[in-house]
C-alpha cells in the first residue's frame, strides 16, 4: 500500500490543504484512506476536514525519579545525561531539571545501585477519527512541552497497528513544516514527497531546502504549487528550481477564495464546491498521486 | 533593552512579513536589531533583500558512531534506543544518522564498546547588513539534523550581543512557527511576544495552544489578526480567546495582495508602499507596540 508524504518545507504553503483534499478526493473515488496529521505541534487536518478526533493513546515519557533511600550520591547518572538534566551536587541527591530530558534513559542504565525509576511525564496524545471514508491519526503535543519527536512516533506507530488490522489503500502523512527530523521521520520510506509551494522568494527558497532533503533521504519528489496566480507571484522562479531538481510539477492549485471559505467553514474543498476550479485541481492532483505513488511502491 | 518575539503557533500567517515591516518602522524612532529564529526556513533575510554573512557554526549535536570491528551483533543498542535511530543489517549495528539524537544510552549498554559519541555540525549562525540601517542576525540548521533548539540560542547569544554592541533598545526576533522546542528557545528571556494568527477554525486552535506556552513563561503578549476580513467572525473569536489568556488585541491587517508584490522585490510592505491597506494597519501596530515598550 502507498504511503505519501506532503510537505514543503515553508509553513502555511498548503500542506495541510494538500492532504487533507487529496484523502478526501481518493476516498471518494472509493480507496480506503489512511491520513496521518504528523504537525504534532500544530495539528490542523481535523480543522480541515470538520471533524472531531477522540484521543486514543498518552504519549507518555520516561522521567527519572531519584530513591533517596538507594542513591549514593555517586554522579555516574549525571555523566551520562548528555543534555544535562541532572546535575551533580557533591554530597546531594541529583538535581532534576525535567524540561531538559529527552527520555533516552541512559541515567537508569548507568546507576549502579537501581536508585533510578521512571516517573513518567505526558508528552502528548494520539486522536482518531473516522469521517468521509477516511481514518484520521493526529498526534498532538501538549502545550509547554517541548519534546515532539516521540509523540510523532507514536502516532506512527499507532497508524501502523491500524494498518494492521485493516488495509487501507494509500496511506497520506501530513507533515510539519521545516527540515528537521519530525519532517524526516514522517517522510523517510515514503513512496512519494509532494513538495508543496507558492509563488514567492519565500516558498521557492524552501523548496530548494526540502527537495535536497527529499534527495537525500531518496524519495521520489513532485511539486504542487498552490495559489499557482497569486497577484505579484513568482511562479517561473519555482519552475527553474523544480527542473533543477528534475522534479515535476504535478499541480497548480490556483488562489480560489473557495479554498480560504473552505478552511473557514472546515469543509473539503470538493464537499463545498465540487465544480470549482480548486475542485478540478485536487481532482487532477489526486490521479497523479495515485499514479506516481503505486508506481513508486511497486518499483520500491 | 527590550526583546519582542514574533510567534504563531501555526506557519504560514504572515510571521516574517509582519516582523520585516516591524523592524524597519520601529528602527525610524528606536535603535533596532533583528534575529530569524525560525532556523529550518530562515526567511527574514529575503524579505529585507540583505545577505547573511557566516560567523560561527554550532557544533551542539551529537550521534552514535559504530565500530563494525568491535560490534558483535547482539543487538543491546537496538533494544535501549528510544528514538527507532539503530537496526541490525547483516549482523552489525547500524545507526540513521539523520533520527540520531545522540543520547547516548547505545554506548552505555554496549558490551564491547563498539559505540562511541561524536560531535557533528548543526548549524550555522551569521550576521547581515540591512539596507534600513539595522542588523540581522539569522541562523539555520543543517538540514535534516534535530537540535533546532540549540541554533536558536545560539541565533540569540549573537544577537543579543550585537544588539549591545550597537546600543540597540530592541531587538525583534521572528520565530518559528508551533509550539515546540525551537519556540520556548526563541521565547526564552522575551519581554514581549506578538502573536500572529489568521480567522480560520485551524488558527483559532493554534492560538489557544501558543497562548498556553507564552503564558507558562509569563511573557505579556498582543495579538495580530492578519487577513482579518477573511471572516470578521472567526477574527472576533480569536480576539476573544487572546483576551481570555490575557493577552492584549493589537491589530487586524487586512487580505492585500501587495504584501505578495513587495515580497517578490525582496522589500518589506512598509518599505515597498507605505500607502497600502496593509501597510497602514501594521504602521498602527508598530505605534502600539512603540507604546507598550516604552
Amino acid at each position: 500500500m502507498p504511503r505519501v508524504a506532503v510537505t514543503g518545507g515553508k509553513g502555511g504553503t498548503g500542506k495541510t490543504t494538500v492532504a487533507a483534499n487529496t484523502a478526501y478526493t481518493l476516498a471518494q473515488m472509493g480507496l480506503r484512506v489512511l491520513l496521518i496529521d504528523a504537525d504534532v505541534d500544530a495539528p490542523s487536518s481535523s480543522r480541515f476536514l470538520g471533524v472531531s478526533t477522540a484521543r486514543v493513546l498518552d504519549v507518555m515519557s520516561f522521567l527519572p525519579a531519584v530513591d533517596p533511600e538507594k542513591c549514593t550520591m555517586c554522579g555516574l547518572c549525571a555523566q551520562a545525561c548528555r543534555p544535562h538534566a541532572l546535575v551533580h551536587v557533591e554530597g546531594k541527591l541529583p538535581m532534576l531539571f525535567p524540561e531538559l530530558c529527552s527520555g533516552c534513559e541512559a541515567c537508569k542504565l548507568v546507576c549502579p545501585s537501581n536508585a533510578i525509576t521512571d516517573s513518567q511525564k505526558l508528552l502528548g496524545w494520539v486522536n482518531k477519527a473516522e469521517a468521509h471514508g477516511i481514518t484520521l491519526v493526529e498526534g498532538e503535543l501538549q502545550p509547554t512541552e517541548a519534546r515532539s519527536t516521540l509523540v510523532l512516533l507514536k502516532a506512527m506507530e499507532y497508524a501502523r497497528s491500524l494498518k494492521s488490522e485493516r488495509s487501507y489503500d494509500m496511506t497520506i502523512v501530513d507533515t510539519a513544516p521545516g527540515t528537521h527530523c519530525n519532517v524526516i521521520h514522517a517522510i523517510r520510506g515514503a513512496d512519494l514527497a509532494l513538495a508543496v509551494t507558492e509563488p514567492t522568494p519565500l516558498g521557492v527558497h524552501d523548496l530548494e531546502l526540502i527537495l535536497k532533503l527529499t534527495q537525500k533521504l531518496q524519495v521520489r519528489t513532485a511539486v504542487v504549487l498552490n495559489r499557482a496566480d497569486l497577484p505579484g507571484g513568482t511562479p517561473e522562479e519555482v519552475e527553474r528550481i523544480a527542473s533543477r531538481h528534475h522534479t515535476p510539477i504535478v499541480a497548480e492549485i490556483p488562489l480560489d477564495p473557495l479554498v480560504q471559505s473552505s478552511h473557514i467553514q472546515g469543509k473539503p474543498v470538493l464537499e463545498l464546491a465540487p465544480s470549482s476550479r480548486a475542485a478540478e485541481a485536487f481532482r487532477t492532483l489526486a490521479k497523479a498521486v495515485l499514479e506516481l505513488a503505486s508506481a513508486g511502491a511497486f518499483l520500491a | 533593552m527590550k526583546e519582542l518575539v514574533v510567534v504563531s503557533g501555526k506557519g504560514g500567517v504572515g510571521k516574517t512579513s509582519i516582523a520585516a515591516s516591524l523592524a524597519v518602522l520601529l528602527s525610524r524612532k528606536l535603535k533596532v536589531t533583528a534575529a530569524d529564529t525560525d532556523v529550518d526556513a530562515p526567511n527574514l533575510a529575503i524579505v529585507l533583500g540583505a545577505d547573511v554573512r557566516r560567523e560561527l557554526d554550532v557544533r551542539s549535536s551529537e550521534k552514535a558512531v559504530v565500530d563494525v570491528s568491535k560490534c558483535t551483533g547482539c543487538g543491546k543498542c537496538v533494544e535501549v534506543c528510544k528514538f527507532s535511530s539503530i537496526t541490525l543489517a547483516e549482523g552489525k549495528a547500524v545507526v540513521d544518522r539523520l533520527a540520531c539524537e545522540g543520547c547516548g544510552a547505545c554506548s552505555i549498554v554496549c558490551p564491547t564498546n563498539a559505540i562511541s559519541i561524536v560531535q557533528v555540525k548543526t548549524g550555522e549562525v551569521g550576521v547581515a547588513d540591512t539596507e534600513y540601517g539595522f542588523k540581522l542576525v539569522s541562523g539555520h540548521l543543517e538540514i535534516g539534523e534535530a537540535n533546532s533548539g540549540h541554533v536558536v540560542t545560539a541565533v540569540k547569544w549573537l544577537a543579543r550581543r550585537k544588539a549591545e554592541e550597537e546600543g540597540a533598545d530592541l531587538l525583534i526576533v521572528d520565530g518559528p512557527p508551533g509550539i515546540g522546542c525551537p519556540v520556548i528557545a526563541s521565547l526564552a528571556a522575551a519581554s514581549h511576544a506578538l502573536v500572529v494568527s489568521e480567522p480560520t477554525p485551524a488558527g483559532a486552535w493554534n492560538l489557544t495552544r501558543i497562548i498556553q506556552v507564552i503564558n507558562h513563561f509569563k511573557i505579556p503578549f498582543m495579538l495580530v489578526v492578519n487577513k482579518w476580513n477573511l471572516s470578521p467572525q472567526y477574527t472576533t473569536a480569536l480576539e476573544a480567546i487572546a483576551k481570555q489568556g490575557g493577552g492584549e488585541l493589537a491589530a487586524r491587517i487586512p487580505v492585500d495582495y501587495t504584501i505578495a508584490e513587495a515580497m517578490a522585490m525582496r522589500k518589506p510592505v512598509v518599505a515597498y508602499k507605505p500607502e497600502a491597506e496593509s501597510s497602514k494597519a501594521i504602521a498602527k501596530l508598530a505605534d502600539i507596540i512603540l507604546e507598550r515598550l516604552s
